[in-house]
């Protein structure tokens, strides 16, 4: 795909795509009238449904009392799964696995979700773009290890999901990367089963799991999820929908974790106060901040 | 927090007005430069890929902000972080390969761009984007007359491709009538009954990305050559459909 630059601002040019698409992206010192292999496209805001409102309302006033309850039982958190790396994300679902929220638990959780929208999407489809997420971002690599905390007062969904999900996730980074899924029953008691995604191809076998798929993982290169184009971001990746229609925001609280001394500064100039401790290169791994259990 | 810090209304102001979106981003250079620099763990500079990347996501930041994200710094650190990490990680699969200016020979002293077979023609690529300038400042101009920038046309892009391709074949009917053009030139409005009922696309698809078909169809006006020969996927479909 070819692009021309149309116009320069601080920050971002307009370009003209092949397709008759016009694109903001980052300026990496270009010129008017240039032509370019590739860019570095912006992320397109989150639509809040603007256009699709007006006429939801009508429809809405038509339907609601027969819809009410059925609305009041989908919009009902009905279980929460934890999944931590390192970044941690708690994704609630109401009783039909769909995904009502999705939210950072630390930190680097944050990080993770941040510009990701999970809400209407099936949960293993959002585990799956958040793993996704976290290899891109550098948090989970081959040998890493994912674990999944269960929450939900209905034991019998705890018990069955505590065996479809890794199995999903073991399936579904078979063909990237090797991790281990570790599963915790959480506040209603479970087992706990390490799933390894399958034997590496020289090393040991790790310890035998009750119930495990037996795929044998063709090698890959570390880190290749698929985003294979050199194009940063572009509106084709999975995790970034952005075009959910009349969605909430996601409940973002920003950091929740009694972070109060934060001060938004009167000059920009100054520091923000944002901690990033962590280096460029650091994947988080080995973080002592990070809660397990 | 009950005083709202000055930011957050420049802040809503420059999600519609891409002039006061640019003064903000101006305003927050070196803000946006240190968090570069602090990603990096040295001074950033205009030359880092870096520090474009932040740039443009502080404009993300600016278009996702609402209020419950908490203080917009903190918010568009946390944007800026999160791209540059995003970037850092595909780079990274690139750094097996060898630089074009590492020798290619002990004895031979020429370098390995030396030795490619092809040769970019420098000085027709400066004519060409010359050109190319020349047109594309004579539409902004005809654009401002209509009251639309670029910047506006891109936030009024049709991104699911369905809705692009829709569009598409609206521009294909208009170039193919030229009166249709003649009318948007004549009246300064865009004739979208006419178009609606002429590519059978819905109307109120159309309405949506008025400002988006505005430019396209201008594009069909006289003078807009190298812009139009971009855009050959386009307009080539058509002539494949009415074939």
């Amino acid at each position: 795909m070819k692009y021309i630059v149309l116009e320069r601002h601080p920050g971002y040019v307009v370009v003209l795509d092949e397709e008759g698409r016009f694109l903001k992206a980052a300026d990496r010192q270009y010129q008017v009238g240039q032509q370019l292999d590739a860019i570095l496209p912006m992320r397109p805001p989150r639509r809040r449904g603007r256009a699709i409102l007006f006429p939801a309302l009508t429809a809405a006033a038509c339907l609601v009392l027969l819809a009410l309850s059925a609305v009041r039982m989908a919009q009902m958190p009905y279980a929460s799964v934890y999944m931590t790396i390192n970044p941690q994300v708690r994704i609630d679902v109401n009783r039909r696995d769909t995904v009502l929220t999705v939210e950072g638990t630390n930190p680097d959780g944050e990080v993770l979700t941040e510009g990701y929208e999970g809400r209407g999407k099936e949960l293993e489809q959002v585990m799956d773009e958040l793993t996704d997420r976290a290899v891109e971002m550098g948090w989970l690599h081959p040998g890493g290890q994912i674990t999944l905390t269960l929450d939900a007062e209905d034991g019998d969904w705890v018990a069955a999901h505590s065996d479809s999900l890794p199995a999903h996730l073991n399936e579904y980074l078979d063909e990237t990367l090797q991790v281990t899924i570790r599963v915790d029953g959480g506040e209603t008691g479970g087992q706990e089963a390490a799933i390894p995604v399958g034997p590496p191809p020289t090393a040991v076998p790790t310890a035998a799991p009750t119930a495990a798929p037996t795929a044998v993982p063709t090698p890959v290169p570390a880190g290749d999820s698929g985003y294979g184009d050199s194009a940063y971001g572009s509106s084709e990746t999975q995790g970034d929908s952005g075009y959910t229609a009349a969605t909430a925001p996601p409940q973002d609280s920003g950091y929740g974790e009694g972070d109060s001394g934060y001060e938004t500064p009167a000059h920009p100039e100054q520091d923000s106060g944002y901690d990033s401790p962590e280096p460029v290169e650091d994947s988080g791994y080995g973080d002592s901040a990070y809660d397990s259990e | 927090m009950d005083k709202e810090h000055p930011i957050v209304e420049a802040v809503f102001a420059a999600k519609t007005d891409s002039a006061r979106a640019d003064g903000l981003i101006r305003d927050c250079l070196p803000f946006i430069r240190g968090q570069a620099s602090r990603f990096l763990g040295r001074p950033c500079t205009d030359q880092d890929d870096e520090y474009s990347i932040a740039m443009i996501a502080f404009h993300e930041a600016i278009q996702n902000y609402s209020r419950m994200r908490g203080p917009f710094l903190r918010y568009a650190a946390l944007t800026i972080r999160s791209r540059l990490i995003d970037y850092h990680r595909r780079e990274k699969r690139h750094k097996g390969q060898i630089s074009l200016f590492a020798p290619h020979d002990e004895e031979d002293g020429r370098t390995l761009a030396d030795t490619l077979p092809e040769e970019r023609d420098r000085f027709a690529e400066a004519e060409t984007r010359e050109a190319t300038r020349r047109e594309i400042e004579e539409l902004a101009t005809v654009l401002q007359r209509f009251g639309a920038s670029f910047s506006d046309i891109a936030d009024n892009c049709p991104r699911q491709q369905r809705t692009l391709e829709a569009c598409g074949q609206a521009v294909r009917y208009a170039a193919a009538h030229p009166d249709l053009l003649e009318e948007l030139l004549r009246t300064g409005r865009l004739p979208l009954a006419r178009l609606a009922e002429g590519s059978g696309i819905a109307r109120k698809t159309l309405e949506r990305h008025r400002r988006y078909l505005l430019a396209m169809l201008l594009i069909q006006t006289n003078g807009y050559e190298i812009i139009r020969g971009h855009l050959h996927r386009v307009l080539k479909r058509g002539e494949e459909a009415t074939a």
